[in-house]
């Protein structure tokens, strides 16, 4: 845990025996189940790796999480309040979380300018906090200043890009564009999921660098339980070493190992883990 | 909460948001796009003077249209005839002239018809709510099955021959089309990672609707409303012909051809004309639909993203922008407040 705080904080996200099934498509075949009674925490602050091969049920446990799916089993608890469809906590879960998907060319409405996806969630927010028509009116007031400073901290030149559309802009200053969308509104929670597979080589390190230095930011705040914790789908396990503060390996839509991130990859107990970083090794 | 926004620095619409070009701006970087290509060129032209004849034969024709001269039927082209007389004498250019207005009002009213329809039956069609999107995608696929002309013929029981038949006809004939062309493409944009993202921060669905799926559906919104038009001058022909359509006495180009068509193999210029004008403008939209598709689409022209970039570029370098941006982050905390405001009131959208 990179952590400061000694005394260990209530975590913002947990998750109790979580189950997802997925209606089977063929005839006669098994229901299967995409997540398996999975116990989960996030802390505020902490940046929490969900690692696992494909079809292991890595993005089933995340929507899960944040509430966009309802689980068949088990409970979300955003700040201690259960998590029920139309309640009050999953409304507070929506407004303080944001997503980045794998792919930033889908993530971007590719008939928006980028300032405009990129301000369509602070709008929403704002939406909401002024529900009187009479300031509706001034919604707009000051979001080119907010684009602009929060595409600078992606490190993309806002004079450039706010006005450019998705299709002018490579892979990797597309994915900082959709992670500059995710973090206008200030989540206290965002979920990246895979959010370098779609990318080049040059472009991961770009976004990497930008991930790790916003968790740095969170991490640096005043009161460490307002910072910003992250869950980090990847398959590319030097990202995780780089950014996580815990791994959880999932199989099967189970949990097979969870520690912290310098225990599980240097020294894994459970053999598919070892394979997972063999072969990543290749 | 609504104070904060209240003590926040104004700014113009323009400065606010740069990189929003405005709707004239917009208009004339697509008209200037369409003109550059042939085919954008002739439909321009022909439905300009489309619209200009329509608007001139309101006040003014060469001859009075309920002139009629028995001594000068089935006139060949001359000086005082330019396109010849009909079976009754009267000057076929003078009807052709007062009947684009017809046409024109038709093919207007049964666009708007079967967009407003068809983007209804594609809200519906794409909503998450099972129930309603799968009973109007079968509702939208028996209906289909009902044809224009057994409509029109239905129709024309309580009302008769009339410009309504024609355009309700028409307009619900093709605004089931239009449903079930634009419905896939609805549903990719419905299903994709940035309205999952517009739908998690609190966007309505509503609002998704119009900002996100409508724009994305637009290129083949614009092929099939334009097809839609060119095949409601078809059928405002035919139904004319059938004597469902545009009532006697009321000048269409329909008419000019019922009037004349019986007599082809002796006068075949009167037919002609009509049977020309129809084929050019019946062509000129649905290249006008081509053309449109490719220069409103910011994905497919070029020229319309450079003249939005350089709008944004204008407008943050303006002073007025500059000066409101100054005293913006002096209040940045107002934002953050903004952020965070409002406990109840976020739309999760079951859409």
């Amino acid at each position: 845990m990179r952590l400061t705080d000694d005394a260990p904080a209530d975590p913002i996200l947990t998750g109790k025996g979580l189950t997802k099934v997925y209606a089977s498509t063929g005839s006669g075949m098994a229901r299967k189940a995409a997540v398996d009674g999975i116990d989960v925490s996030l802390l505020p602050g902490e940046c929490l790796a969900i690692i696992g091969e494909s079809g292991s049920g890595k993005t089933t446990l995340s929507r899960l999480l944040l509430g966009q799916l309802r689980p068949d089993a088990g409970q979300v608890a955003y700040e201690g309040r259960p998590v029920l469809h139309g309640s009050q906590a999953a409304k507070a879960l929506a407004r303080d979380s944001a997503l980045v998907f794998q792919n930033p060319f889908a993530s971007l409405d590719p008939r928006w300018t980028i300032g405009r996806s990129v301000a369509e969630p602070l709008l929403a927010a704002r939406r909401r906090g002024s529900g009187h028509l009479w300031h509706r009116r001034q919604d707009g007031t000051g979001l080119a200043d907010q684009v602009a400073k929060v595409l600078s901290a992606v490190q993309l030149d806002p004079d450039r890009l706010m006005t450019a559309y998705p299709s002018d802009l490579s892979g990797g200053q597309a994915q900082r564009a959709a992670i500059a969308r995710a973090l206008i509104v200030k989540p206290r929670i965002l979920l990246a999921d895979e959010p370098m597979s779609a990318v080049d080589v040059s472009a991961r390190v770009g976004i990497l660098h930008t991930l790790q230095s916003i968790m740095a930011q969170s991490r640096q705040q005043a009161d460490p339980s307002n910072g910003m914790s992250m869950i980090i789908i990847s398959h590319d396990l030097g990202v995780v070493q780089h950014i996580a503060d815990r791994v959880m390996v999932l199989v099967r839509g189970k949990v097979v190992e969870e520690g912290p991130v310098n225990a599980i990859l240097n020294h894994p107990k459970q053999s598919y883990t070892r394979q997972l970083l063999a072969a990543a090794t290749l | 909460m609504s104070c904060e926004h209240a003590d926040r620095p104004r700014l113009g619409s323009k400065a606010a948001f740069p990189g929003r070009l405005g709707f004239f701006g917009r208009m004339r970087v697509v008209l200037a796009s369409m003109w550059r290509k042939a085919s954008g060129r002739y439909s321009l032209i022909v439905l300009a003077v489309w619209i200009l004849v329509s608007l001139v034969s309101r006040f003014w024709t060469p001859v009075p249209i309920w002139t009629t001269d028995g001594y000068r039927i089935w006139r060949a082209p001359s000086r005082d005839h330019l396109l010849g007389t009909d079976g009754t004498g009267a000057d076929i250019l003078s009807w052709l002239m007062a009947g684009s207005a017809t046409n024109l009002a038709i093919s207007f009213l049964a666009v708007i018809l079967s967009g407003v329809l068809g983007l209804l039956l594609v809200m519906a069609m794409v909503s998450h709510r099972s129930g309603v999107s799968q009973t109007v995608v079968v509702l939208v696929d028996a209906l289909i099955s009902l044809p224009t002309v057994l409509l029109a013929l239905i129709l024309a029981v309580p009302l008769g021959p009339s410009i309504a038949v024609v355009v309700v006809a028409c307009g619900f004939g093709y605004g089931l089309n239009l449903a079930r062309i634009v419905r896939p493409q609805a549903l990719l944009a419905a299903e994709s990672d940035y309205v999952q993202s517009a739908r998690h921060s609190g966007v309505g669905s509503f609002r998704i609707f119009c900002t996100h799926l409508v724009p994305n559906v637009i290129p083949v919104l614009c092929v099939q409303l334009s097809m839609s038009a060119g095949t409601s001058v078809l059928a405002e022909a035919g139904l004319t012909y059938l004597g469902v359509g545009v009532p006697a006495g009321l000048p269409s180009w329909g008419h000019s051809l019922t009037t004349s068509v019986k007599f082809i193999n002796v006068f075949p210029l009167t037919v002609l004309w009509p049977g020309l004008v129809v084929t050019m403008v019946v062509v000129a939209l649905n290249l006008f639909g081509d053309a449109l598709r490719d220069a409103i689409d910011p994905v497919a022209n070029p020229r319309l993203r450079a003249a939005v970039a350089a709008a944004g570029r204008s407008a943050l370098r303006s002073e007025e922008y500059q000066e409101a941006s100054a005293q913006l982050d002096d209040s940045d905390h107002h934002v953050d407040n903004a952020i965070h405001a409002g406990e109840g009131g976020n739309d999760v959208a079951e859409y």
